[in-house]
């Protein structure tokens, strides 16, 4: 076990390294950013949103509802959306503080391919423990031998 | 990404025509492993950020060929050390599987970031939308079945061949 502790510790810095990377340096760009700087980003194309989700129906638009984030009016062509419906967009943000979106659909099955997902998920881990135990003596995963 | 159950089933179907020799409990150990290794990608990340949608600029970089490579090793480090060269690679031959179906994913700002930590270029080719395909699932299922069929009959004709 000694003689895992040094890279087992290497590899979890790394990884929370390129977490923390990732964080600060990532391409795309989120409302709450553009709200905090309007001007700075004002028509900049917005490709990161939480959870959208499609609020009240407009003739010229909708209201996008986003989870721990704040709520945006969205100006397009709203011709196939539903309320309560995730949504895809591609939108540009307008200092006033909306949104101008090119595309905007329903994101097709999304919440049917989120909980299909758990079932393999509960699959694997169920087969990965039948095969395979853990020896808190040793700190390692071993093979059954009756799997 | 396409749903778990889709990548699942592609691994699957992957695999399996290269299991025809050798015994069930040297293999199906490791395949369960590179099942663990086709739905890691998503497991670290998405569940974090559906509940926590912030958590989706810290953890991208788990949904990468890099991370990926990186958590595997680090998992594999929590091994019997005689199993961990086949525990790597079967986690490590899983993930890329799942990347490989990523690439066919349609986006509208693309999301694979293959060459992370250099770029954050998108490498992909938009074929199919993952919504579109759920209801393709029965469908896998009823491949899956053919072929552990037709598995289960060439063994038993080349056990009945060796009698």
């Amino acid at each position: 076990m000694k003689k895992r502790l040094v890279p087992i510790f290497v590899l979890f810095l790394i990884l929370t390294l390129l977490c923390i990377y990732t964080g600060r340096n990532h391409p795309w760009v989120t409302i709450e950013e553009c709200l905090q700087n309007p001007e700075k980003y004002d028509g900049k194309l917005i490709t990161e949103y939480w959870e959208p989700q499609i609020g009240k129906i407009y003739a010229d638009g909708f209201q996008l509802i986003q989870r721990h984030a704040p709520s945006l009016r969205v100006y397009c062509d709203t011709t196939g959306l539903k309320t309560g419906e995730f949504v895809g967009l591609k939108a540009y943000f307008k200092k006033e503080g909306y949104l101008r979106a090119e595309k905007a659909f329903v994101a097709t099955n999304r919440r049917y391919k989120i909980w299909l997902s758990v079932i393999p998920v509960i699959l694997v881990l169920f087969l990965f423990f039948y095969n395979f135990t853990f020896n808190p003596k040793k700190f390692q995963f071993e093979l059954r031998t009756n799997a | 990404m396409p749903d778990l159950i889709t990548h699942l089933a592609f691994t699957h179907l992957v695999k399996r025509p290269f299991e025809l020799k050798g015994k069930v409990e040297n293999i199906f150990p490791f395949r369960v492993l590179l099942y663990l290794g086709t739905i890691l990608p998503d497991i670290l990340t998405r569940p974090w950020y559906i509940i926590f949608p912030a958590t989706k600029s810290w953890t991208t970089c788990l949904h990468t060929p890099f991370g990926v490579i990186l958590f595997s090793g680090l998992l594999t480090l929590f091994f019997n050390p005689v199993i961990q060269k086949r525990v790597f690679l079967n986690l490590f031959a899983g993930g890329m599987l799942h990347f490989f179906l990523d690439f066919f994913q349609s986006h509208i700002i693309g999301t694979n970031y293959w060459l992370f930590p250099f770029s954050w270029k998108h490498v992909g080719y938009g074929l199919f939308n993952p919504g579109e395909i759920i209801p393709l699932i029965p469908l896998w299922i009823v491949i899956i079945l053919i072929m552990e069929c037709t598995i289960y009959g060439y063994k038993k004709y080349k056990r009945e061949k060796l009698n």
